[in-house]
């Protein structure tokens, strides 16, 4: 907690609707955001007891400089994963980082089922559970509106408070089911969506109007203006705020490391039409920012529907960045940039991972083609290219309207291991692919992460600056940048601006603020952060030599060409020899 | 040969999505660099040169690969200047 020696976790039991705040000096030593939510849900986990399991607690946490300085905006998440089976994780921006700071917590820790449908209303001073039963079922911009007007807070502006929630996904099983922060942004990945759902927790909101002072201003505001100008001024965020992560569309389709239809293909014959350029030329109406960052990346496009006949128009408005593209676009064969935005309208309103979605519908399109499944089962005929279907497909995966989507809901992973297909179900070890066939860089880097994601370690990016493929090298590489990761999410830095924020500038920001610590230590916060992310992982059964990786991220070329299954395995096998090393130190910490 | 480029690299070439450059005067990468960064800037030439957000593709196969600035360049050659991918 910002100016205090302690970490301040609020405890939430739903079930018998009982709260305990906790000052935990002992929990310092993680500094914050990821480091201090692994560590709770280290504690609080049931290991034995399925993820979507009443007692499977849910953390939040904030960073040890959240909203502090610039860029430093994001809340994390961390549960049981319902994908994947094992350690959850995901991050989102807007104001709840904010919020929770200006409320007085570091640390959300929920746990138990509401007895009926019910939302949190959480602020300084008092914490309830409220009857949401009357907008369950409903679609996330009508649960946003109707919480917007339930929770206004006399005299003070709605930026104060910051709304978490989820749509029918969350309520209907899917494992993939995302949770929306503020409407823009979402805890995106790995099914935070449904393990509230299981809960009977449709939406949190946190209002938070605490005024903090800033102990050393001299430095600190010196430091803020530095950063705010690297922000700003120079090239390092430029790209995020110009056309945004959609930039990535053309380098990828160019270099053969766009994944395209299933990823039978590295490259998308019609990239030219959706990419950042046209995206923004077509569709961009205004970009925004998380509370706390000048640099406006989220990119908001619009187009314009019939919603009835006899004239009857409406805009709709979402945010869309690389990954969105990627998954309802490449990855499907649409290549329309309309088409694109309408089908992330869909996952929105639903409550869906779009990642995830997309590629298990990319599964799915080519299961039925092979004959796999048949169209009595996907009630639609999925076609790459036809995004009208994917449309009716999206509705049926978040309603379970029948076995075939039920189980669909429950991942690529799980849906190709009863219908067949699991060479082509582009999954890496239950979390659907990201969009980076750049080489073996983002493949093991997604294969050992600890969820997952190309963002545990950022191997795509390796696979772009290493010179020459050195195998022990890049292990090497991975391993240190995951565990630096898990500092900087520890403060928690919104990735983007890892450039700005080198080790010097860490140590000086934290300084500023009341934290004496070393490079030593910093280095010393990441290996004990990843070490306890190791232990839950092993509580939960997880083992890294096991991973499976489908065939097809061996029979499709990469960027750097094509892949070799048993040089992929190698690479697994030495990494987990490094975690298993980590596992076995003998510090202090859990 | 024709001088491409994409996304945040028309912010330095004031929009200009191609340009013709004649073989004779940019024998390598370095060259065609220099001869570019006379209608582009010192800017233009200072990012592509550092290196680090930029991706250089002659006839589609990065640079990294055929001796980076050294690359020899010839008559009908397509390069392409993009940013690099970047996600967080
Ligand atoms: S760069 Fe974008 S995602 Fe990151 S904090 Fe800023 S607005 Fe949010």
């Amino acid at each position: 907690m910002l100016n205090e020696k302690f970490i301040r976790v609020l405890y939430i039991d739903l079930e018998t609707e009982k709260i305990r705040i906790e000052q935990r000096e002992d929990l310092l030593k993680y500094l914050g955001g990821v480091g201090v939510a692994s560590k709770l849900l280290l504690e609080n986990i049931k290991s034995d007891c399925k993820p979507m399991d009443a007692e499977q607690p849910i953390v939040f946490a904030i960073g040890a400089g959240t909203y502090v300085f610039p860029v430093l905006t994001k809340t994390v998440a961390m549960f049981v994963s319902p994908l994947t089976g094992e350690l959850g994780e995901s991050y989102a921006g807007a104001r709840m980082g904010m919020t929770m700071l200006m409320a007085g917590y570091d640390a959300l820790v929920i746990t138990g089922k509401a007895k009926k449908h019910s939302y949190l209303s959480i602020s300084t001073n008092n914490v309830t559970v409220k009857d949401a039963r009357a907008i369950w079922g409903l679609n996330v911009s009508e649960v946003g509106q109707y919480i917007r007007e339930k929770e206004r807070h006399a005299g003070h502006a709605d930026g104060k408070r910051s709304i978490v929630y989820i749509g029918p996904s969350g309520e209907n099983g899917v494992s993939f089911a995302c949770a929306t922060v503020d409407t823009y942004r979402h805890f995106g990945r790995m099914g935070l969506g449904v393990c509230m759902g299981s809960k009977n927790l449709k939406a949190i909101s946190i209002y938070g109007n605490r005024s903090i002072p800033i102990l050393n201003h001299k430095k600190y505001i010196k430091l803020y203006q530095e950063l705010y100008k690297k922000c700003t001024a120079t090239e390092y965020m430029a790209k995020y705020h110009d056309a945004g992560t959609p930039e990535n569309i053309m380098p990828l389709n160019k270099s053969g490391g766009l994944p395209t239809r299933n990823m039978r293909s590295g490259s998308f014959e019609e990239a030219g039409r959706i990419c950042g350029e046209s995206f923004a030329q077509k569709n961009l109406v205004r970009k925004m920012s998380c509370t706390g960052c000048p640099v406006g990346c989220i990119h908001i496009g619009m187009y314009r529907r019939e919603f009835d006949k006899g004239h009857e128009y409406e805009a709709i408005s979402v945010s869309y960045d690389y990954e969105l593209i990627f998954a309802l676009g490449t990855f499907l064969g649409v290549a329309n940039t309309d088409a694109i935005i309408s089908l992330i309208h869909e996952v929105e309103e639903l409550g869906l991972d779009a990642m995830s979605t997309g590629v298990c519908l990319g599964w799915a399109t080519e299961a039925l083609e092979k004959g796999y499944i048949t169209e009595a089962e996907t009630l639609v005929k999925l076609r790459f290219g036809k995004a009208e279907e994917y449309r009716k497909a999206i509705e049926y995966l978040a309603t379970g309207t029948n076995s075939f989507y039920q189980a669909l809901g429950k991942g690529s992973r799980h849906a190709s291991s009863i219908y067949g297909g699991e060479d082509f179900a582009m999954h890496v070890a239950g979390n659907e692919m990201a969009g980076y066939h750049t080489g073996y860089g983002s493949l093991i880097g997604a294969a050992v992460g600890a969820r997952h994601s190309h963002l545990d370690n950022g191997g795509y990016s390796f696979d772009q600056s290493m010179e020459e493929f050195d195998e022990d090298k890049l292990v090497d590489m991975i391993f240190a940048e995951e565990c630096e990761r898990c500092m900087t999410n520890s403060l928690i830095m919104c990735l983007f601006a890892r450039k700005i924020y080198d080790r010097q500038t860490i140590l000086d920001a934290l300084d500023s603020i009341g934290f004496e610590l070393t490079n030593e230590e910093l280095t010393e916060i990441g290996r004990r952060v990843y070490k306890t992310k190791l232990q839950i992982k092993k509580a939960l059964g997880f083992q890294q030599k096991g991973v499976k990786l489908p065939k097809r991220f061996f029979e499709t070329p990469s960027m750097n060409g094509m892949l070799d299954e048993a040089v992929a395995k190698s690479m697994i096998r030495k990494y987990a020899a490094k975690s298993d090393l980590l596992l076995a130190e003998n510090s202090d910490e859990s | 040969m024709k001088v491409k480029f994409y996304g945040s690299a028309l912010k330095y070439t004031g929009g200009m999505v191609s340009v013709n450059m004649d073989p004779k005067c940019c024998p390598d990468l370095h060259a065609l660099i220099n001869e570019l960064a006379k209608s582009f800037g010192e800017d233009f030439k200072q990012l592509i040169l550092g290196g680090e957000t930029w991706l250089v593709l002659v006839n589609a196969a990065s640079v990294k690969a055929t001796g980076g600035l050294n690359t020899k360049l010839k008559q009908g050659d397509i390069i392409e200047v993009l940013p690099i991918i970047g996600a967080g």
